[in-house]
């Protein structure tokens, strides 16, 4: 039996004598396996042993030869081990520490490059758009591998509020400099 | 029959405007075909967020890298570097490993659609225009950009052959026609180095550097149709 376990797709089912083990299929982060609760057996895959009430809703789907886990829009009363959903420690520093790089690159660096460049080093105004780039890259990063973190939460509705002021900033500036041109149109 | 298009606008730039709505059509396009195709909707509305700032910086970048670094502005090339830059980066960060592959695809279907708005920005602003002719809807620009002779309207040519290559293209990837992303690919890049010959800047020279890029671009994508062919031989 194949299990697709909370979006770990091609699981083996190994039934043994001490419980329900699901084997990982290769290529999966390690990340995500040890959120699930897999450990690294001496052969090198990744094993996790199913709690009774995950064990008994496979036995009574044996027949089948794939299986969602959990299955979809139901629960049958089961409370699996989700671990998935929660932010660890490390987790909650390791992203925290990404948005804090994320903010200084947008906020400190970004405006730092400007400043230098009007003083007589045009050249580097170029790399202002690199970090400010790489701010919302390892924003996105923290939003996808860390979905809990509040700090990401907020960094991305930042940035987003900031990316609609610049459109309308923008779309304001365009606006403003053809009325400018109008008005200078005899001059 | 000629036509006759005023350059000066009173408030709203068309240029602008069409640049935005073609980073508008193309950013929802490849949310709707990366959901159907079953990448995360996570992932999608990220790339939503991330394209049209990535394809953007790359378009400026381009043309001040071209430019010795003396000048900021939009180059086509860039912007489609930036796509495929963002596609690249979302893939990564992505945790499915099939999420790489369908949104280039995706990206590859609409782009042909973006070049196209945003062209006609270019044929409204006057801007990118065509050899001097006299023929058959030539183009006479007045205003602010106004040019002695009429035009070829290359812009307005990009416009309509994108388009065409465009819904083309989306019928063959949605009928899962099996080589239909290279097809396009390989198309675009082509119709775009063809293009250039057309345009009035092209006047004295044997090949712009766009149309180096477009060059490059076309045999990236023969090597990939024949990588996809060899897989699916195998």
């Amino acid at each position: 039996m194949i299990v697709n376990y909370y979006g770990i797709c091609g699981c083996e089912c190994i039934w043994d004598q001490k419980g329900v083990f699901l084997a990982a299929p290769g290529g999966v982060q390690v990340q995500s396996l040890q959120q699930l609760g897999f450990y690294t057996a001496q052969d090198g895959r990744w094993y996790k042993q199913l709690s009774p009430q995950e064990s008994a809703y496979l036995n009574s789907m044996q027949n089948m030869s794939v299986v969602d886990l959990p299955a979809q829009g139901t629960s049958f009363g089961m409370t699996p081990n989700i671990t998935f959903d929660v932010e660890t420690p490390e987790d909650k520093k390791k992203a925290n520490t990404m948005c804090i790089i994320s903010l200084l690159l947008m906020f400190c660096v970004n405006p730092l490059i400007v400043a230098i460049s009007r003083n007589g080093y045009e050249n580097i105004t170029s790399i202002s758009g690199f970090s400010g780039l790489a701010a919302l890259i390892l924003m996105i990063y923290v939003r996808v591998k860390y979905p809990k973190n509040t700090f990401g939460k907020v960094l991305m509705i930042v940035y987003i509020a900031l990316f609609i002021l610049g459109l309308i900033g923008i779309i304001l500036l365009m606006a403003m400099c053809a009325s400018c041109m109008k008005d200078c149109h005899g001059f | 029959m000629h036509i006759h298009i005023n350059t000066t606008h009173s408030h709203i730039q068309p240029y602008g405007v069409m640049i935005i709505m073609s980073f508008l059509v193309g950013a929802v396009g490849m949310y709707i075909l990366n959901k159907r195709k079953g990448v995360q909707k996570r992932i999608a509305l990220y790339m939503l967020l991330l394209l049209p700032v990535m394809s953007l910086f790359c378009a400026v970048m381009l043309t001040y890298i071209t430019s010795g670094g003396k000048s900021y502005g939009l180059s086509s090339v860039g912007g489609l570097v930036g796509v495929y830059a963002a596609v690249i980066t979302m893939g990564l960060i992505s945790p499915s490993r099939n999420d790489l592959p369908v949104m280039a695809e995706t990206a590859t279907v609409m782009l042909p659609l973006m070049y196209s708005v945003s062209k006609i920005g270019c044929f409204l602003a006057g801007c990118c225009h065509g050899f001097d002719y006299d023929g058959i809807f030539a183009v006479e620009y007045s205003g602010r950009n106004a040019h002695e002779c009429p035009a070829f309207p290359v812009q307005a040519s990009e416009t309509l052959t994108f388009l065409i290559i465009f819904l083309i293209g989306v019928i063959l990837y949605t009928k899962k026609k099996r080589y239909a992303v290279q097809v396009i690919f390989i198309t675009s890049a082509s119709a775009k180095c063809a293009l250039d010959f057309l345009r009035a800047s092209h006047e004295g020279i044997i090949l712009s550097l766009t149309q180096i890029f477009c060059i490059i671009l076309a045999f990236i994508g023969i090597v990939w149709l024949i990588l996809k062919m060899k897989k699916a031989n195998a």
